[in-house]
């Protein structure tokens, strides 16, 4: 099934930035979605921004609209902000796309975990991203980074611990 | 300069020795000159400019005036070769030259197309050989005949007789040239009888029965018939209540036809039309606004309107904003999409408005732009429904 376009795609206003403030906010909404229903469906963890403009998210040649550096720029500011990503760079060039924020991450594991009977003991972390269990899991094929910041936010709940294997940090005891 | 003298035709001519050509005159130091283009000629007894643009206006430089003579070459911010002429006292018969006096005892040849060298070679030449005084002692020659008629000029009758004659010649011109000016005002008053005749046959023609367009020109015309006693800086001084009576003097004019246009009309249009009216003692852009601010305080039915863009427009007091909004997004609906050009011809308004009303529109949030390297179009705005 090909990856199905929000109608805001096949609108050219979509790509300009609106000048109107509550119409800017629905269309950066709207954006953001877009964004993280592609990376989803495509399976993107990570972006660089030079490749994405250049990339058909950008630019809809059916209508022959494509939003602008500035624009994108703009796209990705609000990103930050809902903090569904994290640059990787100073530059601000290269960022980690959260498809959910790391609590909602951790809130999955935890309830995986609980509903599997796995509390209290020690799982590694490529279990959790590669093992067969997890196979049909939301969280089958995330990347450790994201992985360790949605464990890190239920252990500041105490509800989690991060465990070090081989001196790196390689499992987790959920409690 | 003062040693110049005027050359009157008729007088002989002796041989050209040498000519060159595009040469200006300067008296002294002086960087401006009233003859700075001519033709200067050179001959055994004296150095002819005739003016190029002006064939009647020749001077003479007689040689027995002349001291001395130098070369200037060109330098780097001059604008031709120079030779410096530096003239003796003027003599107590000197005829009347183009100026009566002059500080300068000497005067600059300009040569902006060259020639200066070859000129001073001969001009030193003609000088050595002094032959205006071999010729008035014999005064066969063209050379002697020349200068009795430089004496004669401006002493008894005939002196008086010629500067009649001159004068005679000036008020001629002066009255030809007044003519010219008539002859183009005729020519505008052609015009208009023409026009006039063309209306009274149209009417003539149909019955009375005109067209739209013809309405359209009509009203025009009435309008440019205007007002009888404008309203003048001479009557109300150019103090508030000049402009409270010119206000009140748009507002008349310009409320049928703001009415008309839908109730926004830019300024530079209010300045034509209210002009227009005016026919005579026209106004300026300034008092035009100055005396809209005062729209206000007359009463008026309008006032003027200051967009953030910075557009003023004359605006009809019942004209509301809403409204102009909503109709422009029931046709920005209709029509799927619109850009300002689009919407001016629908609505019939200029394009600066039809892009203010857009903008009005995008700001309450009923529209939403679209703006690409193919123009800045207007869509409904399905962000927010």
């Amino acid at each position: 099934m090909p990856f199905q376009w929000p109608w805001q795609y096949d609108f050219p206003p979509f790509f300009t930035i609106q000048p109107n403030l509550s119409s800017r906010e629905k269309q950066l909404e709207a954006w953001a979605r877009l964004i993280i229903d592609y990376c989803q469906f495509h399976n993107i963890h990570s972006l660089d921004l030079n490749e994405v403009a250049k990339s058909e998210i950008f630019n809809n040649t059916r209508i022959n609209r494509s939003l602008n550096e500035a624009g994108i720029r703009t796209v990705f500011d609000y990103l930050e902000e809902k903090e569904h990503i994290e640059w990787t760079d100073k530059t601000k060039k290269r960022c980690r796309i959260y498809w959910r924020r790391p609590e909602e991450w951790g809130e999955l594991l935890y309830e995986w975990a609980s509903s599997n009977g796995l509390l209290n003991t020690v799982i590694t972390l490529t279990d959790i991203i590669e093992g067969e269990d997890t196979a049909n899991e939301s969280f089958a094929g995330l990347e450790k980074p994201i992985l360790i910041r949605a464990i890190e936010s239920l252990q500041s709940q105490r509800r989690a611990v991060l465990v070090e294997l081989n001196n790196e940090i390689g499992g987790v005891k959920f409690l | 300069m003062d040693r110049l003298c005027w050359y009157h035709p008729g007088e002989a001519m002796e041989e050209i020795l040498c000519q060159a050509g595009h040469v200006g005159i300067y008296d002294g130091d002086l960087k401006q000159s009233a003859f700075e283009q001519g033709t200067v000629s050179l001959t055994l007894q004296r150095v002819i400019w005739a003016d190029s643009s002006d064939p009647d206006c020749r001077l003479i430089l007689h040689h027995s005036l002349v001291e001395k003579v130098e070369k200037h070459h060109k330098s780097m911010f001059s604008r031709g070769g120079k030779v410096v002429v530096t003239l003796k006292r003027v003599p107590s018969n000197h005829p009347q030259g183009p100026v009566a006096a002059s500080a300068f005892h000497y005067i600059r040849f300009v040569f902006r197309n060259g020639g200066e060298d070859d000129f001073y070679k001969r001009y030193l030449e003609a000088l050595s050989k002094e032959m205006w005084k071999r010729n008035s002692s014999s005064s066969s020659s063209g050379g002697s005949r020349s200068s009795n008629v430089h004496t004669n000029r401006l002493v008894g009758i005939s002196g008086i007789e010629r500067r009649l004659a001159e004068q005679h010649h000036k008020t001629h011109e002066t009255i030809q040239l007044a003519f010219d000016d008539m002859g183009k005002l005729m020519d505008q008053a052609r015009d208009m009888v023409n026009l006039s005749k063309k209306i009274t046959e149209t009417i003539k023609s149909k019955g009375g029965e005109i067209d739209e367009d013809e309405t359209i020109q009509f009203k025009q015309y009435l309008l440019s018939l205007g007002v009888s006693d404008p309203v003048s800086k001479s009557t109300f001084g150019s103090g508030s209540t000049y402009f409270e009576k010119l206000a009140q003097e748009i507002a008349q004019i310009l409320l049928r036809p703001l009415k008309e246009m839908g109730g926004t009309m830019t300024l530079p249009e209010a300045y034509c039309r209210v002009n227009r009216a005016r026919g005579i003692e026209l106004i300026s852009p300034e008092d035009l606004v100055e005396a809209c601010h005062k729209l206000d305080k007359v009463d008026s039915p309008m006032s003027l309107v200051t967009f953030e863009s910075g557009v003023k427009v004359l605006q009809l007091r019942s004209a509301r904003i809403e409204e102009s909004i909503d109709e422009t997004c029931k046709l920005t609906e209709s029509l799927g999409y619109i850009d300002a050009n689009r919407l001016a011809k629908y609505i019939g308004i200029s394009t600066v408005l039809a892009l203010q009303r857009l903008i009005e529109a995008e700001k309450h949030a009923k529209l939403c732009r679209d703006d690409s390297i193919e123009g800045l179009f207007f869509y409904t705005n399905r962000f927010l429904i």
